[in-house]
């Protein structure tokens, strides 16, 4: 055997070696979810929170990894609407649950991304709306009604909401390139 | 050992040596990550003591951790704990109520789960925060008035 041949036999060892630890270490890495699989106090609004939370994390991970998959996009709307399940009942067991409110939100927003149907995107700004009226001093919250805004064309709300988040937190200002963004809707 | 012009001798022990390099590799890096992640870390009494005038014998079941990073004096993380009466704040004349409780409960409940369950009856949260425009980084004070359990981060 001549010297190439056993230096190519040994770097693909070495690969299988690398490949082997990659697999290894990403799989004990980001899949732990936080407590869904919890049984008891089935009528916990609380717990029916952390599902729906849960079910949220599971989009947000199939969502890293696989960005154009039809098969990744069926288990994100299951798993869309469990979390929206969840976050209903939440509300039913915790009317003044504000959080349960914004995620639910998030998820109608999920959907409307999916599918265009724009009531989705209403029904969103509904929920973004309830949660403001229950804390009003949110800016997570008007942030999310924002884009809800954006997307359905409603600027000028949009720029209201925009004010109002500079007015509660100045840092909002320069966060996540938001003030370009709605310069784009003063132009003409 | 040999057949078919392929050295199988050569080829076990390069595959042995080459996993047990790979191996020392593994755990040279499992070792850094511990002792980088451990080097950092601050105890809840020292994070307590960075940002709460109360004396610590008064906050009951304080639970929590900080991190202090190189480039910042105080260190950053997320602390819970019982008090019967309300906690003094170091500077507490920087703090005013606001901030975005939502947020704040929705940190805390990734931090401490079921702890932190009490955060999620939004109207019967107090929160304060750090004024604006003060050099003091953010700093939370997040409160369920219907229990005696304070929630504290600073981000």
């Amino acid at each position: 055997m001549n010297k190439s041949r056993k230096i190519v036999i040994a770097l693909k060892v070495v690969l299988i070696c690398f490949i082997g630890w990659l697999v290894y270490t990403n799989s004990s890495g980001n899949l732990k979810l936080s407590a869904s699989n919890v049984a008891e106090q089935p009528d916990s609004g609380e717990l029916c929170y952390m599902r729906g939370c849960d079910d949220l994390s599971f989009i947000g991970i199939y969502r890293k990894s696989f960005k154009s998959d039809d098969k990744a996009l069926a288990e994100m709307e299951k798993h869309n609407d469990l979390a929206e399940q969840n976050f209903s009942k939440a509300i039913e067991l915790i009317p003044d649950c504000a959080n349960a409110y914004w995620k639910r939100g998030r998820c109608k927003r999920n959907r409307w991304r999916w599918l265009g149907n724009p009531h989705d995107n209403s029904a969103a700004i509904a929920d973004y709306k309830k949660a403001i009226e229950l804390v009003p001093t949110s800016t997570e919250v008007r942030y999310s009604l924002l884009k809800a805004y954006l997307s359905s064309g409603k600027s000028e709300l949009a720029k209201e909401e925009f004010e109002k988040m500079i007015k509660l937190d100045p840092d909002w200002r320069s966060r996540k390139g938001l003030e370009d963004e709605m310069q784009k809707y003063d132009q003409p | 050992m040999k057949s078919n012009g392929t050295n199988w001798r050569f080829v076990w022990q390069f595959s042995i040596i080459a996993c047990v390099i790979a191996l020392l590799f593994f755990c040279i890096q499992k070792m850094e990550w511990k002792m980088s992640g451990e080097s950092d870390k601050v105890s809840a009494d020292q994070f307590a003591s960075f940002y709460l005038a109360t004396p610590i014998y008064k906050l009951e079941n304080l639970r929590g951790w900080g991190t202090c990073s190189y480039s910042e004096t105080n260190p950053t993380g997320y602390i819970y704990f019982d008090c019967n009466e309300a906690p003094v704040l170091v500077d507490a004349n920087l703090y005013e109520a606001g901030g975005d409780p939502i947020a704040l409960s929705d940190k805390f409940l990734r931090q401490f789960g079921k702890t932190a369950w009490s955060l999620l009856h939004s109207s019967d949260l107090i929160c304060l925060r750090m004024k604006e425009g003060t050099s003091g980084p953010r700093r939370f004070l997040l409160h369920n008035r219907k229990t005696q359990l304070y929630f504290f981060a600073r981000l």
